[in-house]
């Protein structure tokens, strides 16, 4: 129930917040350019030489995928601008004490601003990103399982870079070290993915450690456990070390 | 009477205990002792003054009192519940305002005392009202639509005395509640807590003595983490004081009143100010009745202890540094 409040409080502030519009709104305009430029370089390729077989590319393949790996791109890059300040900003303006005093866990105050941050995401996500079924289902006779599957793997990612976000912002009362924190460890983990063509251990850091390598599968309709787990564990995992994180300002 | 451990029985006990125990308090920041087995109690509707200088570990130790820092040694029980080992319950009972108000500058006063009543677990049916309550007890009304970051530095205050009321908790606890206000301001967070007393436990801390004889019963002097003086007012002066002086008025003073003066008992000092003032430096008991019937003589108008608050908190303050260079 605590956990409801500090969501909803979060929740709040993302939706009364002009910075969070412009951040979405810069978001949804990348997306949207990207959309087009994939859109245009599809309808070009396979209306110029039936080259991918004989049913030429499939909607999933030219469209779906290509767009999923770049949503998720874009997303990590703008996503630790709206998480710098979740636990960071508390800590700087003294309002960590009213949470610290208050009867609620460190656990509550955590997942409060996780949960909150992921609704103002998946709202983020549902609206600026609708038209993209919608436009396909009407052009197109597009598959819906790979589109379900992409957005599946769009909204992990929005819940591991969330909670990368939080744990870095739990780490500095300063938010630009949080953010820059952020982006060192998404886009480190992102480019890890490149060692995947290696041969040895590197390779094996790459295929198992590289955040694309599980999150291109999604975008190709393959939605496969191990993926989901990897998700699942960097978001525990960095949830566990906020927690931490705020645990110990009891004891600083 | 050391609290009993066993939870039932001391939670039967509740109405004989004090509202807040503290033992053996202590905190260490890495080498750094900023509280001192500190110990005292706090009874139920009373208001209590911690005092001391900057730095005196004040701060610490109102957040231990809150559990929002831990303990390094010792042991807190508020209304009964340990604040280790039963935090929440023990949370429950508070109302704290920090140092520094915690804020959200992006929020109104009204949404923000509403989640502060969420975070107090106030019941959903009982939240309006609450709000409601709070808002009008520090004068707020005009306010409740207004942007925090929009208000005065003394508006904001009263945010965060707002915040600290709006679930009526059972103790509260303020941190320089007056501190970087205007004059006219203090005396508005004055008249306010001065509403207070009664209804709720209150601990203020503050390094303004004036602050303390306006507002608190007992007061707690705290020094380099030490505890280095508690009671009333009065029992300050008498435990504290090794000499005591007396301001007197007198209508007919002569040349023989400063000689008559000196020459009593205890009295070993009589400086003779303009327009018939005597200020007169007694050591040992209470030497007053004698002074005032011999002063009688001479038309005595007025007698008045020479020195506040302000005096008794200097010389504790000497007298504890002097006791640390001698050991």
């Amino acid at each position: 129930m605590m956990t409801f409040h500090v969501a909803r409080r979060e929740l709040r502030h993302y939706l009364r917040s002009p910075f969070a519009y412009l951040v979405g709104a810069a978001f949804l305009f990348i997306a949207g350019v990207f959309f087009g430029l994939i859109l245009d370089n599809y309808i070009q390729l396979s209306s110029s030489a039936p080259m991918y077989g004989e049913q030429g590319l499939t909607i999933t393949q030219g469209i779906i995928e290509p767009l999923s790996s770049t949503l998720g791109l874009i997303l990590i890059l703008f996503l630790p601008t709206l998480t710098m300040r979740v636990l960071a900003e508390e800590q700087r303006s003294g309002s960590m004490a009213l949470l610290l005093s208050a009867p609620i866990s460190s656990t509550e105050i955590v997942l409060g601003k996780w949960l909150g941050l992921m609704t103002f995401l998946l709202l983020l996500l549902m609206v600026g990103l609708g038209y993209v079924p919608l436009l396909l289902f009407i052009y197109g006779d597009a598959p819906l399982a790979p589109q379900l599957s992409a957005l599946l793997g769009l909204v992990l990612l929005a819940g591991a870079g969330s909670a990368v976000g939080v744990m870095t912002s739990s780490l500095s009362d300063q938010q630009i070290v949080a953010a820059v924190l952020s982006w060192m460890i998404l886009l480190g983990a992102w480019i890890l993915s490149f060692l995947d063509s290696l041969e040895g251990p590197m390779g094996a850091i790459g295929a198992h450690i590289g955040l694309m390598i599980h999150y291109e599968s999604f975008g190709q309709a393959l939605i496969r456990s191990n993926d989901i787990a990897y998700f699942v564990l960097a978001t525990s995992f960095s949830l566990f070390v906020a927690v931490q994180r705020v645990e110990s300002n009891r004891w600083s | 009477m050391l609290p009993s451990s066993q939870g039932p029985a001391a939670e039967n006990n509740e109405y004989e205990m004090s509202t807040i125990q503290v033992e053996q308090l202590s905190r260490d920041y890495g080498p750094v002792r900023a509280v001192n087995s500190i110990s005292f109690v706090v009874e139920e509707g009373e208001v209590l003054g911690f005092l001391g200088p900057n730095g005196a570990g004040k701060t610490t130790t109102m957040r231990m009192l809150t559990g929002s820092l831990g303990l390094s040694g010792g042991r807190i029980e508020i209304a009964g519940f340990d604040i280790a080992r039963q935090s929440r319950k023990a949370r429950q009972q508070i109302g704290y305002l920090p140092e520094r108000p915690p804020l959200y500058p992006s929020m109104t006063v009204e949404d923000y005392l509403d989640f502060a009543a969420r975070l107090r677990g106030v019941p959903p049916n009982r939240r309006a009202e609450a709000v409601t309550k709070s808002l009008v007890r520090t004068d707020l009304g005009t306010v409740r639509g207004r942007l925090i970051r929009h208000l005065s530095k003394g508006f904001k205050q009263r945010v965060g005395i707002a915040q600290a009321l709006v679930h009526s908790p059972r103790v509260l606890i303020l941190d320089e509640p007056t501190s970087g206000l205007d004059p006219a301001q203090v005396a508005d967070i004055r008249e306010l807590l001065g509403e207070l007393k009664g209804e709720h436990t209150v601990v203020l801390s503050t390094h303004i003595l004036s602050e303390v004889a306006a507002t608190c019963d007992r007061v707690i002097i705290i020094s380099q983490g030490h505890l280095i003086a508690a009671g009333t007012e009065a029992d300050l002066r008498s435990t504290l004081t090794r000499s005591q002086r007396v301001e007197l008025l007198l209508a007919r003073p002569n040349s023989a009143t400063g000689e008559t003066l000196a020459s009593l008992d205890g009295v070993i000092e009589v400086e003779e100010r303009a327009g018939g003032s005597f200020l007169v430096t007694t050591q040992g008991g209470d030497v007053r009745e004698a002074l005032n019937a011999a002063a009688s003589a001479f038309g005595l108008l007025e007698s008045r202890p020479h020195g506040g608050l302000e005096e008794l908190y200097l010389e504790a303050l000497s007298q504890n540094a002097a006791g640390e260079t001698e050991r």
